[in-house]
């Protein structure tokens, strides 16, 4: 693995610039340094060792050695029913000079890698599984909202999401589904998707 | 055997927080001020209890049964009127009420042994952010709790030296990104979720925004606005602005302790004085407590 190190407070080192998904080196960084906690960023990966020892010298001698398994165990195809009825529709559609109809088929017949599950709990940042597609040049909302509802599919930055719960956001909306992404009393699993599954979201009428 | 909270005041339960689900989302939470939450914790001889953060007063409870308690934070704390000891374990003898109230815009802690608050992802932590965990405490609401061990070792024991602590120095160790927040800086906005500054000097190469990374607990974010937001206890798990730097474990508690309008120092040190800090306040938290049994026989 090549990589850019900074010190990231006492404890942590931060790893940018690398090849491939963050989440995908996990398992190996996690066999090097069995003391650490691995983190994913979109573009990032932190390691938080408990020690003092000189983690960035550490870390820089193993790099080489440390290659990308790419192998996501037990990784799940999860089809998310979705009822395209999001309030920033045709926003998406007139900026992209598409019709309504083309902006959901775009959507949904992308299939979505689980890239980070960040932000909020359960919250996935879904990245198009063959890197690009036609939503891609969509931002965030100038102003964000300040209550978007539970089950809410939005997209921006290339990306897509959905809200697991309530909670303020700036992604354009444009969907919605009754699948729960987070359940707080399952301490074995309590979110639906993992880092590297993927998604595909599924039209149902209203 | 019965807890009743007669006065809620503003008051949450935390414990040591949610460490093992950060990989879903879900943040840490956890005591704002893990330095008196520590002292609470071991002057009751529990390790990771779940604890009342009691962030403003007045607060009341009443218990049907005797219990164990130990109060850390600048208050006042009395049992049916009677003015009683903070920083020390105490008894609340059967159908009595005890009464808290923070002097200070700082939380105080309320350890109880044996109180049962359910777990969520693992902790009792309630989560301002993300609304995981126990609700904050309501008028009338009752808890289980075990009656106490009139033998237990812990009775009497008392904090002899507060750890010694400059609240409004903030130690931090620079990077990942490079922005120079060292200096003077006032409180704009305290909550468990972070603390915003504000100055009529922000910094002023701030403007960009980066792919979300993961963040932590007394990260100092830097947004747009060059105004820096330390993050607190019940933080997201990943943030896009880029962070100066990290304030050291040893000063993480003095965040809980800031109110709005305090001046503070942000002081950037090394990872070893950062090192040598730590294992001092951990010298200092486990000898701050004198037990009955350190004193030996008259």
């Amino acid at each position: 693995m090549k990589a850019k190190l900074s010190q990231y407070g006492e404890h942590s080192v931060l790893l940018e610039e690398f090849e491939g998904f963050p989440f995908s080196w996990v398992e190996s960084l996690e066999k090097h340094f069995p003391t650490a906690k691995v983190r994913v960023g979109l573009e990032s990966l932190v390691l938080t060792f408990p020690d003092y020892s000189n983690h960035i010298s550490l870390v820089e001698a193993l790099l080489p050695a440390i290659e990308n398994t790419a192998v996501i165990r037990n990784s799940k195809l999860v089809e998310i029913p979705t009822e395209y009825s999001g309030e920033d529709l045709e926003l998406v559609a007139k900026t992209l000079g598409l019709s309504v109809a083309q902006v959901i088929a775009e959507h949904s017949q992308t299939l979505w890698t689980v890239k980070l599950i960040g932000f909020a709990p359960g919250f996935p940042y879904l990245v198009p599984s063959a890197g690009t597609t036609a939503l891609s040049s969509i931002g965030r909302l100038t102003i964000p909202r300040t209550k978007v509802p539970a089950g809410s599919i939005g997209i921006a930055a290339g990306m897509s999401c959905v809200y697991p719960s309530e909670m303020p956001g700036g992604w354009h909306l444009l969907g919605q589904t009754t699948v729960q992404l987070f359940d707080a009393s399952n301490s074995n699993q309590p979110t639906l998707l993992a880092n590297g599954d993927q998604v595909r979201f599924v039209e149902v009428s209203k | 055997m019965t807890l009743t909270i007669v006065t809620a005041g503003i008051t949450v339960i935390e414990d040591n927080g949610r460490y093992e689900y950060a990989h879903l989302g879900v943040p840490v939470s956890g005591a704002f001020d893990r330095l008196s939450y520590a002292l609470a914790c071991n002057l009751i001889n529990e390790s990771n209890a779940p604890v009342f953060e009691i962030l403003r007063g007045p607060f009341q409870l009443f218990s049907d049964v005797a219990i164990l308690l130990s109060a850390v934070g600048d208050a006042q704390v009395s049992i049916d009127g009677a003015i009683s000891s903070v920083n020390s374990v105490f008894v609340l003898e059967s159908n009595k009420s005890l009464s808290v109230t923070p002097r200070i815009d700082a939380p105080v802690y309320l350890a109880i042994k044996g109180l049962l608050a359910p777990a969520v992802l693992g902790s009792a932590s309630h989560d301002t952010l993300s609304n995981l965990g126990p609700e904050p405490l309501k008028n009338g609401q009752t808890f289980d709790t075990k009656e106490l061990d009139r033998n237990d070792s812990a009775i009497g024991s008392f904090i002899a030296t507060l750890p010694k602590s400059l609240n409004t120095e903030l130690r931090y160790v620079a990077g990942p990104h490079s922005l120079d927040v060292a200096g003077g800086w006032k409180v704009e906005i305290l909550a468990r979720s972070g603390v915003r500054l504000a100055s009529p000097n922000p910094i002023q190469n701030a403007s960009s925004s980066l792919a979300s990374f993961p963040v932590m607990l007394g990260a100092i974010q830097v947004p747009p606005s060059g105004l820096p937001v330390i993050l607190g206890p019940d933080c997201g798990v990943t943030g896009g602005y880029p962070v100066a730097g990290v304030v050291i474990d040893a000063d993480l508690h003095k965040l809980a302790r800031l109110a709005t309008g305090t001046s503070i120092s942000l002081i950037p040190v090394t990872k070893e004085q950062a090192a040598q800090a730590s294992s001092a306040l951990s010298k200092a938290i486990s000898s701050a407590i004198t037990r009955p049994s350190d004193l030996g026989s008259w």
